[in-house]
């Protein structure tokens, strides 16, 4: 799954660490999340929209299909 | 919240450390007695008091876990996974050539095995998400 979180924290220029704090994870899982290596749980990314008052679609897209 | 998870991470290390030490102490005190104690009773007793600092040990390995988050204990469950199947794997193996002649392995030595396996996987589980 792709995401567009690098480019949001950025636009608000706010750290890793930051963006960890205010979700409640380490910052080792936001790095995970934005560098492709880890999807998040509904949960978390319901989260991650609230913070960033956007829809979850607009932050994390499906790969492109292979076929 | 950040501070909470550091002092979390913090009272974890301190205290499995400070278990584990206890356990050692009581291991190099109180086995080389247990043969020669008598009743039988005072024996199970003797021989089981290690235990105790190991059930803390796990109590606060619990704690810890309940304190991590989704990425977190995604590497302990892949961590602990791979122990346990290799646990099993080098245990059995062992056991089929102790039919062919290779020393029994004391059950005693299942623990460490766990822990040793645990700790390597940990590691890896990490890195692949570094």
């Amino acid at each position: 799954m792709n995401n567009r979180l690098r480019v949001l924290r950025a636009e608000r220029n706010w750290s890793q660490a930051e963006l960890a704090d205010a979700l409640g994870v380490s910052r080792q899982t936001i790095n995970a999340i934005e560098t492709g290596k880890y999807d998040p749980s509904l949960p978390l990314a319901f989260k991650l929209a609230q913070l960033f008052a956007t829809s979850i679609e607009s932050i994390f897209m499906p790969d492109e299909d292979p076929a | 919240m950040a501070v909470d998870r550091r002092a979390a991470r913090r009272r974890y290390r301190t205290r499995f450390i400070a278990s584990m030490s206890v356990y050692a102490v009581l291991v190099v005190l109180l086995l080389p007695l247990v043969k020669r104690i008598e009743p039988m009773w005072a024996k199970v007793v003797l021989a089981l008091v290690p235990l105790v600092p190991i059930v803390v040990a796990i109590s606060e390995m619990l704690r810890f876990v309940a304190s991590l988050d989704e990425l977190e204990r995604r590497v302990q469950f892949e961590a602990v996974s791979a122990a346990l199947i290799l646990t099993c794997l080098v245990t059995f193996a062992w056991g089929l050539l102790e039919i062919a002649g290779l020393p029994q392995l004391r059950v005693v030595m299942v623990l460490p095995l766990f822990c040793l396996i645990y700790g390597l996987a940990v590691w890896a589980a990490t890195r692949k998400y570094a």
